[in-house]
């Protein structure tokens, strides 16, 4: 920015504990600021407004405010067209330093020395959506028309926007529509409760705003947020085609993964394509949107993988779903001969053999193993009903069921394995090893239902047959349920605009479904509006900057394009990115990842971080004061060491903090740049990687550890310690462990001795 | 080898338990928090935790053939901890109540003498067999020989023959159904398999732990939650022993003195009379034992057990002997003849009850239970 403001806050404790005169040197002497000023508590209105009345008096472009942490007062501290940086004295200074002693009063100059490099370097440009050409169009595309889609098309509806709802099937519904009964969502939770769907579809079919497309899939979707094109048709051969569905070329890898030892080859997702455009056949359906819902659900997990439990052999051994099927039309009568079923042997929790549980099996299927004891009774006062199970779960106030369903005598319940089912005697046989009965038992029943888990659909199917350079199916993790930080951000996934909802999250009751169609569709309500404002989503909702490619110097390494975590970035023939600007969640991966240094942003790029790596003072080796830098992630790793200051915790004031909008956006350069400038330490903190990761941007951490590894092996060969650098992942919870972790590292680096390049 | 068995729940047997005050039995999620806290379940297959599947699942057999439902004393630790309300100490109540039903011979009695509907039939039979004895007594030519002035004698009333002979054909009938549906138990109880590395102990010796166990209530010592129940059943077990060897013994005097009419062993003993002293004694501790459990019944329910019929006919009808006997006492030394011989009838006919339905209510515990306690040691179950 060409003319800054610096204000230096003396409230909080900061004007004792500092040498609040050689701070504002730092800014007037060093920097040559043409103005500064301290006081106490500039949040107040009145100094609020007197940097207002600074900013048009003035003329000033940039503000450098020195104080609280940037966390707070984040909507005070906003000024329209005004670039502000925020120097942390409190938090990371004052509260977690000695006060008044010479290495405290180093480190907030440090600190603001690089507040101030960085206001400078800093560009100011809200690019977009000037420079996007095209409207933002606000439609909601609804995918699924089951009790979450109703609901998410609904309340997209009630809110005022349009809405596209395709379902694969002829009727709205879903599986919501096939239930006989409902276990019970209302007080006292102890009744069954019907069906109340007809209605739900009903208000959806007769609502202006909401297109139906019902006996149709989505054979394309292209674009980016806000201009995505949904090519829709109705249910053909076309469906089965191997490249349009991951389902074909699953399989395939999976055939061919068989036999071979490497398990990785067989994880790897298969690849896939959306078809491409001359591909799109004439009668398809071509309807604008601005965001997406996938709500496709779940099908049963397949009853032929038990069969020495008769799954698929015998005709009385039936799933839960064939047994709502049966309920809903009528009596509870046997397959084999059409005879009233006297008792039923429900199984839960099951398991292809010892080793393999089905991983599907949930707290749902075992609410519905009580929901259909319960039925079962009601239609046949003298059956009984037996359920087994390894583990019963009936979360909240489901267990208000459990216990009235407990109460009827002639429902058994016994924990144990049960390892096999035969036909004896016209009837059936279950055998159950180590039941609660304290013995192995046999029970005769009429027939058996297996309650299967739920398996979301796009465990292998891609549903949308996204038009994205790096697969045409929204990743999923391991189990197929599509994520983004799953215990952070519900709904999200790894495609932006693109939430889930309902059982393609996890396993859910239709009440559960019917609060995620609400949340999902809010999001996606969310992404529509925040990008028509030329705003992210979140994690870093509201950003106005935006990545630029200086493309004159792209050698086509396609890095970027490959681990941008959000498939933002297409390639063009010649593989040149083609940025997605709606599609950016603003991480700076890509600018992490680019060898040629082209990508960067207006506040945050190679030339801004390191002209803060540079304004650090960095003391000479005779001084004994040696230099670590902290490249801190702004996301947990950030608020845990300002969390840190909340407590009081007192760490190594040799730290010099520099935070990351992700770990995945580290440039090896800048450790380059900190050793050339005499650091004699790095660290590196982020989130959780692996699979309970919890890097905001999925990949980010991890990205950032496979590329210090890389670093780590040049130190080596440079015969300079890679124990200089290391790279630490905390969650927001461990900020009693990060003072530790510092101190540690510094008396490592202490022992290691100065950075040889250091002048 | 584990072996493999058939399970069919019986859905009448848990309606029973259910009926009989083991209402909250389904309530158990099996999460042996009883057990754990129980202080007389042993270590190998502990109870009541199993008890309360097998009620679950109404597996009569393998409750019947059960020793440990009569370790208990019903002490309620088990009920007062259970964190889902499910009263172990109540359903095993309700089980044995349902084994001696089971065991009852005749059954038809079994069951009226457990169902309120039935009382008035289950009184009648006891007046009757008074009435009869003193129609009896006068056809003699001595009944009725009463004289409302002088010196009370109830031997004039009621011929002590005609007691001690309906004592006797009681006795039998006593001896053949309690005894028959003891036996039966016995046979059940011995179907179970000894528990592996059982250290049991001889059959006399087991008897005699069973008996200093009885005389000294430790079991029952051990219990927590109701801990006045140890001194309540103490008082009542003496005062009852007590009242059985004076009564013995009076009766033996009688038949000696029919035998060899010197010796005059006959009725009414003066009150400092060794015997006349045991009596009065065990009538006091009875009926302190007494008072005890219905205070503990009435105040403390919550840590007590639920009470049902089966409980309170049983307290009742033993209190009112008891009052109706000390009173008879009362009254005769105070010579309200008319009143002495009017409260010695409902003596009889209350004494006639206790003893005729001795095998079917709560009285019949006494024996089941000093069985299974036998058996228990024989097993090495319980030492």
């Amino acid at each position: 920015m060409e003319k800054i403001g610096v204000y230096i806050d003396t409230g909080y404790g900061i004007g004792e504990a500092l040498d609040i005169d050689a701070l504002k040197d730092v800014a007037v002497k060093e920097y040559k600021v043409p103005l500064c000023k301290t006081r106490d508590y500039w949040c107040d209105e009145d100094a609020v407004g007197e940097i207002k009345s600074d900013i048009e008096k003035e003329g000033l472009d940039g503000l450098v405010i020195a104080g609280t942490s940037p966390r707070v007062h984040r909507d005070i501290f906003s000024f329209e067209g005004i670039y502000v940086e925020r120097v942390n004295l409190r938090e990371q200074v004052i509260w977690c330093h000695p006060a008044g002693d010479e290495d405290t009063q180093m480190l907030a100059e440090d600190n603001l020395r690089m507040g101030i490099a960085r206001a400078k370097k800093s560009s100011f440009k809200p690019l977009f959506p000037e420079t996007l050409d095209e409207d933002i169009d606000k439609t909601i595309l609804v995918v699924g028309g089951g009790i979450t889609g109703i609901t998410a098309a609904q309340g997209a509806a009630d809110a005022g926007y349009k809405v596209v709802l395709v379902e694969k099937e002829k009727e709205l519904g879903g599986w919501a529509a096939k239930m006989y009964k409902y276990y019970p969502v209302t007080s006292p939770y102890t009744e069954l409760e019907g069906p109340d769907i007809e209605s739900k579809i009903e208000a959806v079919k007769n609502n202006d705003r909401i297109k139906i497309y019902t006996g149709s899939r989505i054979f394309k979707l292209q674009g980016a947020p806000g201009l995505f094109d949904a090519y829709i048709m109705p249910d053909g051969d076309w469906e089965n085609k191997p490249s349009y569905l991951v389902y074909e070329a699953k399989k395939a890898a999976l055939a061919s993964a068989e036999g071979k030892e490497d398990k990785k080859e067989e994880e790897k997702p298969p690849e896939t394509e959306a078809p491409k455009e001359e591909e799109i056949p004439a009668d398809a359906f071509k309807e604008r949107v601005g965001a997406a819902v996938l709500a496709t659900g779940w099908r049963p997990d397949d009853p032929n993988k038990l069969e020495f439990l008769g799954g698929g052999k015998f005709k009385d051994v039936i799933t839960n779903i064939q047994m709502e099927e049966m309920a809903k039309n009528g009596a509870i009568k046997r397959p084999s001969d059409g005879k009233e079923v006297n008792s039923v042997v429900f199984l839960q929790s099951l398991r292809e053999n010892e080793e393999n549980p089905l991983i599907y099996c949930s707290s749902v299927c075992d609410m519905v193993t009580l929901k259909q004891a319960r039925y079962l009774r009601e239609k046949n006062p003298d059956a009984k009903a037996y359920i087994l199970y390894k583990n019963l779960r009936a979360p909240g106030q489901f267990e208000l069921f459990y216990k009235k369903t407990q109460e009827d005598e002639n429902i058994f319940f016994s924990k144990g394995n049960v390892y096999g089912v035969e036909e004896e005697g016209g009837g059936l046989v279950v055998k159950v090893k180590d039941s609660l009965l304290g013995e192995d038992i046999k029970i005769k029943t009429d027939m058996v239902v297996l309650g299967m888990g739920m398996v979301p659909v796009t465990l292998d199917s891609s549903v949308l047959n996204l038009d994205y350079r790096q697969n045409a199916a929204v990743p999923t993790n391991k189990f197929g349920y599509p994520d983004s930080h799953f215990v952070c951000f519900p709904y999200e996934t790894q495609r932006t605009g693109i939430y889930s909802a309902g059982c393609i999250r996890q396993a859910m009751d239709h009440a559960s479904c019917i609060e995620d169609g609400l949340g999902a569709t809010l999001k996606a309500i969310q992404c529509v509006e925040l990008t028509s404002q030329g705003k992210a989503v979140s994690p870093r909702a509201g950003d106005t900057t935006y990545p630029e490619f200086f493309m004159q110097r792209c050698t086509q390494c396609k890095r970027c394009t490959e681990e941008c975590p959000f498939g933002a970035i297409n390639e063009d023939e010649k593989a040149n990115p083609l940025p997605n600007q709606t599609r950016c969640r603003r991480c700076g991966i890509c600018l992490g990842a680019c060898p040629e240094r082209i990508i960067s942003f207006g506040d945050y790029s190679i030339e801004v971080i390191g002209s803060m790596i540079k304004a650090i003072n960095v003391p000479d080796e005779f001084e004994e004061k040696p230099r670590i830098l902290l490249f801190i992630c702004e996301n947990d790793a950030y608020p845990a060491l300002d969390m840190t200051g909340f407590h009081r915790m007192q760490y190594n004031a040799w730290i010099r903090v520099i935070p990351m909008r992700c770990l995945g956006s580290m440039h090896l350069v800048w450790i380059a740049d900190a050793l050339a400038n005499g650091f004699d330490g790095m660290f590196l903190m982020g989130c959780e990687k692996g699979d309970d990761y919890q890097c905001h941007f999925v990949k980010g951490s991890e990205l950032a550890g496979i590329r210090m590894e890389k670093i780590k092996e040049t130190l080596d060969r440079l015969m300079l310690e890679s124990e200089r650098i290391r790279v630490e992942t905390v969650s927001i919870a461990d900020y009693n462990k990060i003072p530790e972790m510092l101190d540690e590292f510094a008396e490592k680096i202490e022992e290691l001795g100065p950075n040889p390049y250091k002048v | 080898m584990k072996q493999e068995n058939y399970i069919e729940p019986d859905s009448k047997f848990i309606k029973n338990i259910i009926n009989r005050g083991g209402g909250t039995l389904k309530k158990c999620f099996q999460c042996a928090t009883c057990s754990v806290m129980c202080k007389l379940s042993p270590d190998y297959k502990p109870f009541p935790r199993k008890e309360m599947i097998w009620s679950q699942w109404g597996l009569k057999d393998r409750l019947i053939q059960d020793p440990d439902v009569w370790l208990c004393h019903q002490c309620n630790d088990c009920s007062v901890n259970c964190p889902r309300g499910a009263a172990p100490g109540d359903v095993l109540d309700a089980v044995r109540r349902s084994i001696i039903e089971y065991f009852s011979l005749p059954k038809f009695l079994g069951k009226m003498v457990g169902e309120p509907k039935f009382l008035p039939v289950i009184l009648t039979i006891p007046v009757l067999l008074v009435l009869l004895l003193i129609s009896l007594s006068s056809q003699n030519g001595h009944g009725f020989n009463i004289d409302l002035n002088g010196e009370i004698l109830f031997r004039n009333f009621i011929l002590y023959n005609c007691i001690d002979i309906a004592a006797v054909i009681l006795t039998l009938f006593i001896v053949i159904c309690y005894g028959t549906g003891l036996f039966r138990f016995w046979k059940e109880l011995n179907k179970n398999p000894l528990p592996p590395g059982a250290t049991g102990v001889g059959i006399v010796s087991g008897v005699i732990k069973t008996v200093v166990e009885l005389l000294t209530h430790n079991k029952f010592k051990e219990c927590e939650a109701n801990s006045l129940r140890y001194w309540a059943h103490l008082f009542i077990w003496y005062g009852f022993l007590l009242l059985f060897v004076a009564t013995t013994i009076v009766f033996l005097g009688i038949q000696l003195t029919h035998l060899k009419h010197d010796l005059n062993l006959m009725p009414p003993w003066g009150i400092i009379s060794p015997i006349k002293i045991f009596g009065n004694l065990g009538a006091i501790a009875l009926l302190v034992g007494l008072i005890l459990v219905i205070y503990n019944r009435l105040t403390n329910e919550e840590n007590a057990g639920k009470a049902t019929y089966f409980d309170w006919s049983f307290i009742i009808l033993l209190l009112v002997v008891t009052i109706t006997g000390i009173l008879t006492e009362i009254i005769r030394m105070a010579s309200l003849a008319l009143l002495a011989y009017i409260m010695y009838t409902l003596h009889l006919v209350f004494v006639f009850a206790l003893l005729l339905y001795m095998p079917y209510s709560k009285f019949a515990h006494f024996l089941y239970r000093f069985l299974a306690l036998v058996h228990a040691k024989v097993s090495g179950r319980s030492i």
